[in-house]
């Protein structure tokens, strides 16, 4: 098994490179170098030409990429042409508000998809399941940013029941502890902070969930059904199994390999959803962030952030991974 | 081939997109107003005042005619980025699958680099770097959207290679372009055109999401994800300048997922199977 995981994570360098090289090649392709950007328009030549010496602009390319890698290795992105802080240090401000929504939103999803796709596929062909396939289709077809007004407009508008946006109401605030605001109200005992951030967190993460309960609840349906056509099964309901335990020892262990697969193939949707349901909701996430970046032409603090998302997928892809090698016994003896 | 078009996906779907199809063609013809002319005296109308079916925006634009003019749009990005990934990604995936060996290691390394960016980042940072055009769109759109043609491509021209019928071709002296173009293509087709239904919604969706972000085409052309993010900030006073560009997207995302629902129906062998 250690052998498995360590083969994985040596897989990942070769793509991390040429991850890095493409977000290196993209920023120095892009028209127009700091030296455009930072200074005024009226600057002399020359002052451009200290500008680049200052940034090591005039330097051959493969030198900049080196400087580029060497940086990053060290945690070093940079310094934000706005907020004249490290990127660095901007991403961690924001990173855990990001997770913590990215975090609900499976959780949702997992919890709500799951058991309407089994639902489904025991009831199969008949009103319920009808009912779940237009959930599903509805789910996915739907943009998650359009999803979130209507929300807004039920929810905050009509109903008055959930914030439209931000993470905690003013003047609340919980002890930084972990980052994670409900980790740290729990971990404060405030409870009235951490009531305050799920009432906060209700109306993102249902929209962030929205398209993947379409998702999942779909591959779970096909899966169960799948599963249900095996001897074993059959063998099961023969010799009397109550449905019951022929649904939990027999059709999800065997359904749950392509449902994690397609979660694993979800976490991409997860976290370019997550950007825009920041925006539509200000999340103090670095989807928000990134939407500021982009907008002032900030290109330290964009490609940061462009990297941490990448490197956020690529890393959750690996646990994905390592997580099949623990559901599926028969994986762990294979060195694939 | 038996296609079952009493299918409800399929009604349906086809109707859907039926609807949209043809109000992007010929609703110029059914309505008097621009799509870009303000006026500022009829701002913020609910739909049905005044002659403006669907009401009219912060600047009095007729969302009737922004919609048409924003459904053109979206529908020619996506069908460009559908029309130019399919070509590249069933090539690509055809002839890797065909020749394996170096060519198929190095496309496979290429199209995991790819596939490591999460979607719509990677259009996003291209955006953000290379500036707006419409060019600029359908290349972001365009640079991951060929890997899933490509990766199906490659599974079934790996099985078709070693069919008796493309050996027997290859050793009476048929060379590459003819095996690709009259054994491997066209039986390539059943699998590119779902995957290309399928493709256009999300293609849909994703353009509107970078427009929402204000990162599609340039401001001044209508797109249904521009004209929500307009509309955002007026929502408590007039709901319909964003709930009406998202029910746009919505109904012609929807029918394109219908419609691929039933094309992968159709061409499920399992399908038959239940059949006899």
């Amino acid at each position: 098994m250690l052998h498995l995981i360590t083969t994985r994570l040596l897989g990942a360098i070769p793509v991390l490179l040429l991850v890095t090289l493409a977000i290196f090649g993209l920023l120095r392709l892009a028209p127009g170098d700091a030296a455009d950007l930072l200074l005024p328009e009226d600057a002399t030549e020359e002052q451009m030409a200290d500008m680049r010496e200052a940034w090591g602009l005039d330097r051959p390319i493969w030198v900049q990429y080196g400087q580029f890698l060497t940086n990053l290795a060290r945690f070093d992105l940079g310094e934000s042409y706005r907020y004249r802080a490290p990127v660095f240090d901007l991403i961690g401000e924001r990173l855990p508000a990001t997770l913590e929504l990215s975090f609900y939103a499976l959780l949702l999803a997992v919890v709500v998809a799951i058991p309407l796709g089994v639902l489904a596929a025991l009831n199969k062909g008949k009103t319920i399941d009808a009912a779940v396939s237009v959930v599903a289709v509805s789910g996915v077809s739907a943009p998650s940013f359009w999803v979130g007004i209507l929300l807004v407009l039920f929810f905050s508008g009509y109903l008055h029941l959930f914030p439209s946006s931000g993470q905690l109401p003013y003047g609340v605030t919980v002890p930084d502890i972990t980052g994670f605001v409900t980790l740290d109200a729990l971990l404060s005992a405030s409870w009235d902070a951490l009531f305050q951030a799920f009432r906060y967190l209700a109306l993102p993460a249902l929209t962030l969930a929205l398209a993947m309960i379409g998702i999942i609840s779909r591959i779970t349906r096909a899966s169960v059904i799948d599963a249900g056509q095996e001897e074993h099964v059959f063998t099961a309901v023969a010799k009397g199994m109550s449905r019951r335990s022929i649904v939990r020892r027999h059709l999800l262990p065997n359904a749950a390999i392509p449902v994690v697969t397609i979660i694993g193939l979800e976490l991409g949707a997860l976290i370019s959803g997550s950007i825009i349901v920041e925006v539509v909701f200000s999340w103090p996430g670095i989807g928000t962030l990134l939407f500021q970046a982009i907008s002032v032409r900030d290109m330290p603090l964009t490609t940061g952030i462009v990297a941490t998302y990448t490197l956020l997928f690529i890393v959750l892809n690996l646990l994905i991974d390592i997580f099949y090698v623990f559901i599926d016994p028969r994986l762990r003896g294979s060195k694939a | 081939m038996k296609f079952d078009l009493l299918n409800l996906k399929f009604l349906l779907g086809a109707l859907l997109l039926g609807f949209v199809l043809f109000l992007a063609l010929f609703g110029a013809w059914l309505t008097p107003f621009d799509p870009n002319r303000q006026d500022l005296m009829a701002s913020l109308l609910p739909p049905l005042t005044e002659g403006h079916i669907l009401g009219t925006d912060h600047l009095g634009r007729d969302i009737f005619a922004r919609m048409i003019s924003g459904a053109k749009v979206s529908l020619a990005i996506a069908a460009s980025v559908v029309l130019i990934s399919g070509v590249v990604g069933v090539l690509v995936g055809a002839l890797s699958g065909y020749l394996r060996g170096t060519p198929d290691l190095v496309t496979q390394k290429i199209v995991e680099s790819f596939w490591a960016f999460p979607p719509i980042l990677l259009a996003i940072a291209i955006l953000a770097f290379f500036g707006q055009s419409l060019t600029n769109v359908i290349l972001a759109l365009t640079i991951q959207r060929w890997i899933p043609y490509s990766r199906i491509t490659r599974a079934q021209a790996m099985v078709l290679r070693s069919l008796a019928y493309v050996e027997a071709s290859k050793v009476m002296g048929g060379g590459l372009a003819w095996i690709m173009r009259h054994h491997i293509l066209p039986n390539l087709m059943a699998s590119a055109i779902i995957v290309a239904t399928f493709s256009m919604a999300t293609a849909i969706l994703a353009e509107a999401s970078l427009s929402f972000l204000g990162l599609g085409v340039p401001p001044q052309i209508a797109t249904w994800g521009g004209m929500l993010a307009e509309g955002r900030s007026y929502i408590t006073r007039a709901w319909w300048i964003a709930v009406i560009p998202g029910l746009g997207i919505f109904i012609t995302v929807l029918a394109l997922n219908l419609l691929g629902d039933w094309l992968r129906d159709q061409f499920d062998p399992k399908k038959n199977l239940n059949l006899t």
